[in-house]
């Protein structure tokens, strides 16, 4: 029954495990052949990947399809040139991207739209001046930036965004002294850090910020040590997992973005997580995916 | 699951008993053998589960609210839907065999292995809904059945205020709305501004009652899990683009959210939403019909020639807006002074 509630999921939560298990060094355990062909009757003739067999195709799981291929080095499974054209399709005239077919406008999907073509090497394929007009417009008074312009600034956003104009390289549009601000005010005094003003900690914002503030040259704001000591506490001992925060149930997302944000802070049992895809470093850099981050 | 594994368990005893009892009234069993019909009756108890929930809501067409019921054990042949008043309660018991059953019969049309007929699919969708409103093919099949005039906009509207009832954050429900509220603006026959003379440009009623009921919406969501992202960038939303950000509006819901977020002075999401207001309002400042109507709404006394002068028109404006800052900062003190050590209210600030 769990499996039903979240199969809507299930090509990103295979992003989750295989990526979280790779940087751990361990992507060998998983049962690659299985995956591959899991992931191949998920495209459609649109050429968009759906979370699962028989779901309807989002960008959302088209990114996680290519990272998962990618990650494999086994983008042949699909049609490439067709994902580009599914990922063109949803570009909106004033540059924003739609999620899919049915037209929910959201930065989070302009993002998965030039991760997925940068890591096909295909970022020509759209209009990146407007793209970056529509997500620079979503920029908010204290640096941030929310889902859409007028929307409030959310720490997942602001990854997307960040992330966005690092792959777009417009990364000297960001305030980086104003943004840097408002993330490293995420962070509570248990340690960990918050999306947004007044909530309450989370480890996988301790991705999304902890990224954000990789990729705009600020991640010594944080203090490095209170949140290496709150993320662990996060990991049960009995299953190894990691829960949103200290005593919850765990899964596969928060085991991800837990383990990420360790690697981010230097821990030396894990991979070098790339900030911007959140995948191990060598991962991106075996494509030859161009990335240049704020100092 | 600690539920499913009692019942289990309390199953197979009673199998096990079954079987022992068999042997004491008839000693003299010669042949045992497999009769393979377990899933056909497990569809067939579904089957009556989904039209449970449909007779419910053809019972009661207000039923404003869902929930499930705590109950690990079926109750001998009763049925797992209840409904008391205006609440819809399904037993927890049953979801475990009703789920997978429902999210397959669906899957099995997607994939065009088995054909459904529309009421069928709209059943299914909506009990697939009721559990698990994430589920954003289940949506989308319902924006088919939109499309093709089998189901009323107005009743995913329905079926999407009782999802966010029990899941108040849920982003495909709130997506699947705006696809819905959009459908519902675009068809042609709307009127969507009228000129109402001297008090200026407002919405039409139809325009007003929808937009009433998406702030009604809101709000609920947003009492029902604190800041709720979803529920207020879903009503700057509608302000945006259903209600076009006309200045009465505006003003009518920088008046109504005041209560609320003294209220809820946590709610960071709250306090940005007035911010969006007093930033919307600024903006339209420059329209000269938007102008006219906030002059008339805030200061009572009718208004009989235009303003004279530019001059005077632009003070007037100015007066207006920073009368609004002030009553803001004012308001902003004042809740900071009584509840202190909130950061959502100096952010606000």
């Amino acid at each position: 029954m769990e499996y039903c509630m979240s199969e809507y999921l299930r090509m990103s939560g295979v992003y989750w495990g295989l990526t979280v298990m790779d940087l751990m060094g361990q992507l060998h355990r998983m049962n690659k052949d299985e995956i591959l062909e899991f992931v191949k009757p998920c495209q459609h003739e649109c050429g968009g990947i759906s979370a699962s067999i028989g779901h309807d195709p989002h960008l959302l799981y088209t990114l996680s399809a290519v990272q998962i291929l990618t990650l494999y080095n086994s983008l042949h499974v699909i049609d490439v040139d067709k994902v580009v054209e599914y990922v063109k399709s949803l570009q909106q005239p004033d540059g924003s991207f739609a999620g899919d077919q049915w037209g929910e406008i959201d930065t989070r999907f302009s993002f998965c739209a030039v991760a997925t073509l940068a890591l096909l090497g295909r970022l020509d394929a759209v209009d990146i001046d407007k793209a970056v007009e529509f997500v620079l417009s979503c920029m908010n008074f204290d640096g941030g930036f929310g889902c859409r312009p007028g929307s409030e600034s959310h720490a997942g956003q602001i990854y997307c965004c960040t992330g966005f104009l690092a792959i777009t390289g417009q990364l000297h549009q960001v305030n980086a002294d104003l943004l840097g601000w408002w993330l490293c005010e995420r962070q509570l005094p248990s340690g960990g850090l918050n999306g947004r003003p007044e909530k309450l900690p989370d480890v996988c914002y301790s991705w999304w910020v902890l990224a954000s503030l990789k990729i705009i040259g600020r991640l010594h704001w944080i203090d490095r040590e209170k949140l290496e000591h709150f993320i662990l506490a996060c990991q049960d001992e009995e299953t190894g997992g990691f829960a949103d925060r200290p005593g919850d149930m765990v899964d596969p997302f928060h085991t991800l973005f837990g383990i990420a944000g360790l690697s981010l802070l230097g821990n030396e049992q894990i991979k070098p997580v790339n900030p911007v895809f959140c995948m191990p470093e060598e991962v991106p850099r075996r494509i030859n995916v161009k990335l240049e981050l704020l100092n | 699951m600690a539920e499913s594994e009692e019942e289990i368990s309390v199953l197979i005893e009673r199998v096990v008993k079954d079987i022992t009892n068999a042997f004491k009234k008839n000693p003299d069993i010669d042949e045992i053998g497999l009769i393979p019909c377990p899933e056909e009756e497990i569809s067939v108890l579904i089957e009556r589960v989904v039209k449970d929930i449909t007779n419910a809501f053809k019972k009661n067409p207000d039923i404003d609210e869902i929930g499930l019921i705590p109950c690990p054990e079926a109750r001998c042949n009763r049925s797992p839907i209840v409904l008391v008043e205006n609440k819809l309660g399904i037993e927890s018991w049953c979801i475990k065999f009703l789920l997978p059953y429902v999210h397959n019969k669906l899957l099995q049309y997607k994939l065009r292995k088995k054909w459904l007929e529309q009421d069928v699919l709209t059943d299914v969708t909506r009990t697939l809904l009721l559990l698990n409103p994430d589920f954003a093919t289940a949506w989308n099949v319902r924006k088919e059945l939109v499309l093709s005039g089998t189901i009323e906009p107005i009743q995913d509207l329905y079926l999407a205020k009782l999802a966010l009832t029990k899941f108040p954050k849920s982003p495909e429900t709130w997506i699947h709305r705006r696809w819905v509220l959009q459908k519902l603006t675009q068809e042609a026959s709307l009127p969507c501004l009228v000129n109402k003379g001297s008090t200026g440009v407002e919405l039409s009623e139809k325009l007003q009652q929808i937009v009433q009921e998406e702030m009604k919406v809101c709000t609920e969501a947003a009492g029902r899990y604190p800041s709720n992202y979803n529920a207020w960038s879903h009503r700057i939303w509608v302000l945006q683009h259903i209600a076009k950000c006309n200045v009465k509006v505006l003003l009518d819901e920088l008046s109504s959210t005041e209560n609320w977020v003294s209220m809820h002075i946590s709610d960071h999401s709250g306090f940005h939403y007035r911010q969006f207001l007093l930033k919307s309002l600024l903006a339209a400042r420059s329209l000269p019909n938007n102008a006219l109507t906030t002059l008339s709404l805030l200061h009572s006394e009718q208004i009989c020639s235009l303003p004279k002068g530019e001059k005077d028109f632009q003070e007037r404006q100015k007066t207006d807006m920073s009368h609004l800052c002030v009553k803001e900062l004012a308001l902003c003190t004042d809740l900071i002074e009584t509840y202190t050590g909130h950061e959502a209210l100096w952010c606000h600030r």
